[in-house]
């Protein structure tokens, strides 16, 4: 009995020390990029439902434009009445508040072989937060929609730095824009945007990659077509078909992407640590941008043989889980986890992750070693 | 004159020319040998040096990342790459089309020393870190100190007769400048004055004598007024 009151000791320590872990730099983020910035969440803070906001990653491609709480937002194209709209203005639809997960397309990037050029992120391009803000479409239905409109183009107030640049334009499907989740978000967190979070007003759109959840948000244009330029035509593509790493793909055969694939990220233990022998506690998060969650296995034979860990949160389309499995260790001696998530009736997570010429969406297995010290 | 309708403002392909105002500014540092995080690919390295063009040298090579990619990037974004000669010339390739002032001449020696200190052999990029709040103060205005109280009017005939000729007219950048209406650092103005003391990539630095404070917050609030 004293072995299993120790044992509960340890897994009271190990507990507490995943939530506030003495030690943590609670208030660190990986700097891919100083200027304009990009930074990544710490693995370490990938363990709870909601990411906070000092240290939730950040992606820009220019960088912000000037703080301007007075930008408005025009919305213009296929509609019956074209719109200008301050926030206060935009804040008398009606107000919704949601729980989703935003991911750059490129997190894990670096994972990808043989590598490809863009920003290295690891694990940390990552985050979940709540928005509050109101529905697209409730804003497009006051502006109603007009015959033959199909693609609402997205554009933000952050400049190119030179006129050869191309812009930072997306753009969403009619039917993905009028989808009751759709934001036009201006909280994150229960706090007013900030401005490397794209302030005063952004895109979320949940369960589809980061790239359309635009910040700084000036125009929305509803158009029959696809728009052109670099960052729709050729940036943020997927293949079609699967490819071979390292191969290339022919224009006609990438698509815009969307939606992220289902994955798991260990946040503890760390890759390379060390853990006092007795309860040993493995816990991430786990979601997919197209259905729930199911289930999160874990393994610590390689592969051999799986076991359920424990879901806490809700489940949701866009929107993660915690998971955590708890085992005991009794000697001393190294450790190894891998990590797998399946959507509720639908995909499992694979093994490796479908290479692609930009190293989009990586969502392999996620494997940590750690070793068991007495 | 009015900002181009942002979403018919993505044209591509710039005319580029070859001037160089500076060559001697510092790039990124090579990558360190040791890492925690392991990414390396184990493909075979492809030397850059497989053609006809020498490695510069370490020195040349940074005045070369300097000169044509730290503009628009900080140090970090080449630093992190591991990539063939072949990505290199074709990540090259890309911005230049998109605006970086690589001369013709300095294409191939930039692609041979990148490829060579950022290559597959390389070794792990351990990437830095940053306190939140640091990087929270980084995008903060800051008062105006001795830059306050400019004059936009003044500031127009400065910013045409000292600045236009590469970031443009319209402040929106050009061949050589980047662009400067609407940016964060025009609420900092004691960094935007760093800047125009200490130059940057291609840009010559502008002492107090070629550029008064005074000079410094007329231009200031001239592009403040532009934005």
């Amino acid at each position: 009995m004293i072995r299993r009151r120790e044992l509960l000791e340890f897994g009271a320590l190990s507990a507490a020390s995943a939530i506030a872990r003495p030690g943590f730099a609670e208030e660190l983020l990986l700097q891919h990029g100083a200027a304009p910035q990009n930074l990544a969440t710490p693995l370490e803070a990938l363990d709870r439902l909601i990411t906070p906001t000092p240290v939730f990653f950040v992606r820009s491609h220019f960088g912000p434009p000037a703080l301007d709480p007075a930008r408005r937002l025009r919305i213009s194209g296929l509609l019956g009445t074209p719109l200008d709209l301050d926030v206060a203005a935009l804040r008398r639809f009606p107000e919704v508040t949601l729980t989703a997960v935003l991911q750059c397309a490129g997190n894990g990037r670096a994972l990808h072989e043989p590598r490809v050029p863009g920003v290295q992120w690891i694990h940390g391009a990552m985050g979940q937060a709540s928005w509050t803000g109101v529905r697209l479409k409730d804003v497009l239905d006051r502006a109603g929609l007009s015959p033959g409109a199909a693609h609402v183009w997205l554009a933000g107030a952050d400049l190119p730095p030179k006129p050869s640049t191309p812009r930072f334009l997306r753009s969403l499907p009619l039917a993905r824009a009028l989808d009751p989740s759709t934001l036009i978000a201006y909280r994150m967190n229960g706090e007013p945007l900030s401005l490397s979070h794209g302030a005063p007003l952004r895109l979320v759109v949940p369960g589809w990659a980061g790239d359309h959840w635009v910040k700084w948000l000036t125009e929305l244009r509803v158009q029959k077509d696809e728009p052109d330029g670099f960052y729709y035509q050729t940036g943020y593509r997927m293949p079609t078909e699967p490819v071979a790493p390292g191969g290339s793909v022919p224009p006609e055969k990438m698509r815009p992407l969307t939606t992220f694939p289902v994955k798991s990220i260990v946040a503890q233990p760390l890759d390379g640590s060390r853990k006092p022998r007795g309860e040993q506690v493995i816990v991430g998060v786990a979601f997919s941008g197209e259905k729930p969650v199911g289930k999160v296995e874990v393994s610590l034979d390689g592969g051999a043989s799986w076991r359920g860990a424990a879901l806490e949160g809700e489940a949701g389309r866009g929107r993660w889980q915690v998971f955590r499995y708890t085992f005991t260790a009794a000697a001393p001696g190294p450790q190894r986890a891998m990590v797998r998530a399946t959507e509720a009736g639908g995909a499992a997570q694979p093994e490796k992750a479908a290479w692609n010429p930009s190293g989009y969406f990586w969502n392999g297995w996620h494997a940590v070693s750690w070793e068991v010290v007495a | 004159m009015k900002p181009r309708h942002p979403i018919l403002a993505f044209t591509l392909g710039a005319a580029l020319v070859a001037a160089s105002c500076k060559d001697d500014k510092a790039a990124p540092a090579p990558p360190p040998s040791a890492s925690p995080v392991a990414l390396a690919s184990a493909a075979p390295s492809e030397s850059a040096s497989a053609g006809a063009t020498p490695v510069p040298s370490e020195a040349a090579g940074r005045a070369l990342v300097a000169n044509n990619c730290l503009s628009c990037h900080t140090d970090e974004m080449v630093a992190q790459q591991r990539l063939t000669a072949k990505q290199w010339d074709k990540v090259v390739k890309k911005m230049h089309g998109w605006g970086a002032p690589v001369p013709p001449e300095n294409v191939e020696p930039l692609v041979a020393y990148l490829a060579a200190t950022y290559g597959l052999s390389a070794g792990p990029y351990n990437v830095p870190t940053i306190s939140a709040s640091a990087a929270a103060a980084a995008l903060e205005p800051q008062p105006d100190g001795a830059f306050a109280g400019g004059d936009a009017k003044r500031g127009a005939a400065s910013y045409h007769d000292l600045c236009a000729t590469c970031h443009a007219e319209d402040g929106r950048g050009a061949t050589l400048g980047v662009g400067l209406v609407d940016r964060p650092l025009l609420y900092r103005a004691g960094d935007f004055a760093r800047v125009v003391r200490s130059g940057k990539g291609r840009m010559p630095s502008f002492s107090e004598a070629s550029m008064p404070d005074k000079q410094v917050a007329d231009v200031l609030a001239h592009l403040r007024k532009r934005s």
